[in-house]
């Protein structure tokens, strides 16, 4: 919060010493392979998405269609397993053709070979059990959503929550923190405001490991706006994906997340 | 001793037997032979008895002496003229004695001062005619001079002042102190055929040095009028700055924190006001720059490229006197004058922009408070010839105040931003004799940033303040001994106390007071001496540096096997109050050679070893006041820098022209650069992140350059022209590859510019009109760049390029200022003059950087330029 009103600030100083003048993009273009996805504790299919970058004018999606995905546990006994190799080109990218039933507590990774044998590995990363909602309770307009965290141990959250009227959605906010610095409390909550009688409330909380929350952080975390994005650095979209044929990291992440999630409606 | 009281009483009664003997010319020849048997033989050869106590004089010691029917006062002189016995006639006695209290060599010493203001002038030359040999005035005016007994003539000079002769008769020790005259109106014409902008680099020692004053940079044309020390700075050589408009300097490939900015020997964190618009330095209370940037003596450390020492004025000793400016933007006045003539001066400047009085104008500035203001002030006390005292201190803000109540959907927000600076200085100048000059320094300095945040959400007033310092107490005894002409030397020790205290308190944030201070002690000791061959010269000398850091605090244990990551920290080190959790130390070596061709010719070459214990967590781009100093601990090291540079400087007859070129090559170990997406944990908590080694990286680098700089110094025009070739570079040294930047390879760091070229010019049009350009051009700054794009979320993203592999366009500005002095009122003082000008005047914008954002799918791209358009000023100056 107050970080905004710093580089608001500072981008006010921008706006009142400078200008901005729009231009257009003339960028050299280097293709790229982006993988996502996001494995949770919930039992179903498990999809991940493969697709190359494009220039920066062009806006269409570029999907890989021709790459093997396998998809792989550790358990606590420290066994590697394969879970599944059986991936289905689909709508969402690949999808598993089984159903998945994810162990709390195993490490799971998935490996991608692309047509020309380059090789793409996500770090492997533990399925942490869900963090339980404990209510969203409705004050005015404001609603707080309160749930339990761990004391004593460094989390790492990723929440989505949807406002929707009559089964539309008006509102998604998508925030991603940790812990770090209240880890003395058992009790975190947030505030959505904005929210009528009638509104429905969709609650969603992902207990990430680190590098996906950095994964995230690095997806969110850009500015949208040009002036105060002229004061950072920017930032690359990677994960825990590594290009293993070249050992160089790569874009894009493949997480994994205790999943809870409440919808009550106000 | 019963021995020698037989000798002394045996030459008694040889002086009583031979009483009466007439005879005053000898004849000897002699060849190595004893004392006593010469003795023996002038006194067989005249009426002469000798008296001495041979346990003072050694009669076995050998002598050589060849004289014919001399006289014997002639052959007595003769015969001692090279040795530690002096003679003494009288009547018929030759009295012998030791010359242990006899002296050759007498010394003089005192200050040079200004003679109407009686303010003291650093860096005076004062030179032995016909000899080419002399000194220079330190830090404080103080000089000393020890030259064998006879009759000299001095010949005094500095920049702006008249040049003044003084015959000195030096038959014992003295106290002399000199006045200088300052030269006439600089309009006037005879003025300017005098060398006073001389910038020769051929007498300093040390290379890579410049010396500016308030004078000259007044000349420069200014940003809204207002005389600017850092603006002046980046015309030099090899400085550079990520872009126009930002906070700080880069020197030969240095980050803008390895400068260290000394007010009156106080360090400032935060130079900048309004996040770089303009220095916080008032140029009518500063009496002179030096940057040190080549050479650097060993007496400065805790940074690892420049030196910037900037000494205010002391106050005018010998009348009231008045000066100030009035600006459309600014005004500033500074009073200063004698509390008691010739003993005791004060100086108090102040300065207040007031921009933010015209923002009711306009109904879409949100600012209610936009201001800085600042205060200089000294005390100096002259409290007798060998005792001086300085007190003086510096205070300077910013205050930002920022309303939003009028936007729909959104809570009512009161956001107050502002940072200080405070400095006190206590200083006493003592002189232990004439040859032992010291100065005993106690320092405050603290730079404190704030901000606070009051929302109303939901009729509920939501609060929240940051408050973060960083606080020096130091003291530091420094001392000069002038052995002689050709050797000085200096040393002294210096203990610095940092706190670095984050506050954190708020409505909802209770949580979040649990923050570290940390607390960290820089001691040093350090010895140079200056010596002097007769085209050789030498200034050498050793730092030697210990820094600790201290309890209380918490301190991660990472799995070595992994990045250090919040995900990474297996426990915690509890360290205790005052126990040190870290320690390092270092050895600076500081070398600095001259070899002079000729008195217009000089070859320098230097080294250096710089050690920084502290390190500004900034901003990725640029230094903003909210960034964050970290003192080195355990797991980040301190900065090591070695330069080696070399140069020539050539003067042109009668020093009309000053010519240089310096060569560097520099090395930069334990530098820290930011990991990929990094600044979310830096700023996400506002920097109060305990653990900021989780979002940077050790990284190594090297800069090399040449640069080449001309100076005309006499005429109606004056001016300078200078060229820099630089490079600049970083390595990410991390053993994991997930962490390093560019897979490991060298890029170009945040403000590698290679070329650079600036030039200053002054024209003197009539008796009161003057006329100043600036132009600069540089290479622009590296950038990171997109190189495609991706969907994800239902959101477009771009990826981007290796850092800093793609640049923004060249940089370019010429600035002009006219400057009018009406002829002033010689009964009143009164002295107006009128500035104005055009900064930027063709209204180039100068590209700070490209960035790309996405407004839902569609691409928009911007180049953000500062101050793109001419920049008109006026401003009305007076002194009295």
């Amino acid at each position: 919060m107050k970080k905004r009103y710093i580089l608001t600030l500072a981008a006010a100083i921008v706006l009142i010493s400078g200008c901005i003048d729009e231009i257009s993009p003339d960028f050299e273009f280097e293709e790229q392979v982006f993988i996502s996805g996001l494995l949770t504790n919930e039992t179903g299919f498990v999809s991940v998405s493969i697709q190359k970058t494009v220039a920066v004018t062009d806006t269409t999606f570029n999907a890989v269609k021709d790459a093997r995905v396998s998809l792989f546990t550790r358990n606590t006994s420290d066994t590697v397993s394969l879970v599944s190799d059986s991936f289905e080109v689909t709508e969402k990218g690949y999808t598993s053709s089984e159903i998945i039933t994810p162990i709390i507590g195993n490490a799971y990774w998935i490996e991608v070979t692309l047509q020309d044998q380059t090789m793409l590995r996500s770090e492997e990363e533990i399925l942490n059990p869900p963090i339980s909602i404990t209510d969203m309770v409705k004050t005015n307009n404001t609603v707080r959503i309160r749930f339990s965290d761990p004391i004593e141990e460094q989390n790492f959250y990723i929440t989505r929550i949807e406002v929707l009227k009559d089964g539309e959605l008006i509102s998604n906010n998508v925030d991603v923190f940790s812990d770090v610095i209240r880890n003395d409390n058992s009790e975190i909550f947030l505030d959505i405001s904005g929210v009528s009688t009638g509104n429905t409330v969709r609650t969603r909380i992902y207990n990430i490991n680190f590098n996906t929350f950095q994964f995230y952080l690095n997806v969110f975390g850009g500015e949208n706006d040009l002036g105060l994005s002229s004061l950072f650095l920017p930032v690359d979209v990677v994960g825990n994906v590594t290009n293993t044929t070249i050992n160089e990291l790569a874009l894009g992440n493949f997480g994994i997340a205790g999943f809870s999630t409440m919808t009550t409606n106000f | 001793m019963k021995l020698s009281f037989c000798f002394y009483l045996f030459f008694c009664f040889q002086l009583v037997a031979f009483d009466g003997f007439s005879q005053n010319n000898i004849t000897l020849n002699e060849e190595n032979s004893t004392l006593k048997s010469i003795i023996h033989s002038i006194e067989e050869q005249t009426i002469y008895n000798f008296i001495l106590n041979n346990d003072v004089i050694d009669v076995d010691q050998n002598f050589s002496i060849t004289v014919l029917e001399k006289d014997i006062t002639e052959s007595l002189s003769l015969l001692f003229e090279h040795s530690t016995i002096s003679y003494k006639i009288k009547k018929n006695h030759i009295i012998l004695s030791h010359v242990k209290n006899q002296r050759n060599n007498f010394t003089v010493s005192g200050t040079v001062t200004d003679a109407s203001t009686g303010e003291t002038l650093l860096g005076a030359s004062i030179i032995i005619k016909n000899t080419n040999r002399g000194v220079v005035t330190n830090e404080y005016g103080f000089y000393s001079i020890t030259l064998p007994k006879s009759t000299y003539t001095f010949e005094i000079s500095y920049l702006g002042y008249t040049t003044k002769e003084i015959e000195v008769q030096l038959l014992r020790d003295m106290n002399m102190k000199i006045e200088l005259q300052l030269s006439l109106s600089e309009l006037d014409e005879i003025i300017l055929q005098t060398n006073q902008n001389n910038k020769s680099q051929v007498k300093p020692i040390l290379g890579g040095t410049t010396n500016l004053t308030t004078s000259e940079i007044k000349k420069l044309p200014s940003l809204l009028g207002e005389p600017d020390i850092s603006r002046a700075i980046l015309t030099q050589p090899g400085i550079s700055s990520v872009g126009e408009g930002t906070s700080g300097f880069n020197v030969r490939g240095g980050n803008v924190d390895q400068n260290l900015i000394l007010l009156d020997e106080a360090p400032l964190y935060n130079t900048s006001h309004l996040f770089g618009l303009f220095s916080i330095f008032n140029t009518d209370a500063i009496k002179v720059i030096q940057l040190y940037k080549g050479g650097i003596p060993a007496r400065f450390g805790g940074r690892a490229s420049s030196v910037l020492e900037i000494r205010q004025k002391d106050g005018n000793s010998k009348r009231i006197k008045g000066e100030g400016g009035l600006g459309l933007l600014f005004s500033r006045f500074t009073i200063e004058g004698p509390i008691k003539k010739d003993k005791v001066s004060f100086l108090a400047s102040g300065r207040r922009s007031y921009f933010d009085l015209f923002f009711p104008l306009f109904d879409d500035i949100r600012f209610k408070k936009f201001h800085f203001y600042d205060l200089n002030t000294k005390l100096t006390w002259n409290i007798n010839e060998n005792n001086k005292l300085y007190a003086s201190g510096f205070f300077g803000a910013d205050v930002i105040q920022f309303v939003q109540d009028d936007v729909s959907d959104e809570p009512d927000v009161t956001a107050d931003l502002g940072w200080t600076n405070t400095t006190a200085t206590l200083r006493w100048n003592h002189t232990f004799s004439n040859t032992l000059f010291a100065n005993i320094t106690g320092i405050y300095s603290k730079y404190d940033f704030a901000l606070g945040v009051e929302e109303n959400i939901e009729e509920e007033d939501v609060e929240g303040i940051l408050d973060r310092a960083i606080e020096n107490w130091i003291f530091k005894p420094d001392f000069t001994y002038y052995q002689n002409l050709t050797t000085t030397w200096r040393f002294g020790l210096s203990g610095n106390f940092y706190q670095f205290i984050p506050k954190l308190r708020g409505t909802n944030t209770t949580q979040l007071q649990d923050l570290d201070k940390e607390k960290a002690l820089e001691l040093a000791a350090y010895f140079s001496i200056k010596k002097k061959w007769s085209t050789l010269s030498l200034q050498a000398g050793v730092r030697s540096s210990w820094f600790a850091n201290f309890g209380e605090g918490k301190i991660a244990i990472y799995n070595p096997d992994l990045p250090q990551t919040p995900n990474t920290i297996t426990g915690l080190r509890n360290v205790k109050n005052n126990e040190i959790s870290k320690s390092y130390a270092g050895l600076e070596p500081r070398i600095s050679l001259k070899y002079d061709l000729t008195d217009r010719k000089a070859f320098k070459a230097e080294f250096n070893r710089m050690f920084q214990y502290i390190h500004l967590i900034s901003n990725q781009t640029v230094a903003l006041p909210n960034d964050v100093w970290k003192p080195a601990g355990e797991h980040i090291a301190p900065l090591e820098v070695n330069q080696l540079s070399a140069g020539y400087a050539y003067d042109s007859k009668n020093k009309d022209y000053n010519f240089s070129v310096e060569g560097y090559y520099k090395t930069f170990d334990n530098i820290i650069e930011y990991k990929n997406g990094a600044r979310i944990g830096v700023l996400g908590v506002l920097g109060v992140n305990n653990n900021v080694e989780t979002e940077v990286v050790p990284a190594k680098g090297f800069s090399y350059g040449i640069e080449l700089a001309a100076h005309k110094n006499k005429g109606k025009l004056t001016g300078n022209i200078n060229y820099t070739y630089a490079v600049s570079k970083r390595k990410t040294t991390s053993k994991f590859s997930s962490e390093q930047i560019n897979n490991g390879a060298y890029f170009p760091s945040n403000f590698d510019r290679p070329h650079l070229f600036n030039m200053t010019a002054n024209y003197s049009l009539s008796r009161t009109w003057e006329m100043g350009v600036f132009f600069t051009y540089q290479t622009g700054r590296p950038i990171t760049q997109p190189n495609g794009r991706f969907r994800f979320d239902n959101a477009s993203f771009l990826t981007y390029s290796d850092r800093n592999a793609f640049r923004i366009p060249n940089t370019h500005r010429a600035d002009i200022s006219f400057t009018y002095t009406p002829i002033g009122n010689p009964e009143t003082n009164w002295q107006g003059s009128w500035n104005f000008g055009v900064y930027n005047v063709y209204g180039h914008k100068n590209a700070f950087s490209i960035n790309s954002v996405f407004d839902g799918n569609t691409l928009d791209t911007g180049q953000i330029s500062f101050i793109g358009a001419p920049i008109p000023f006026i401003s009305y100056n007076f002194k009295f």
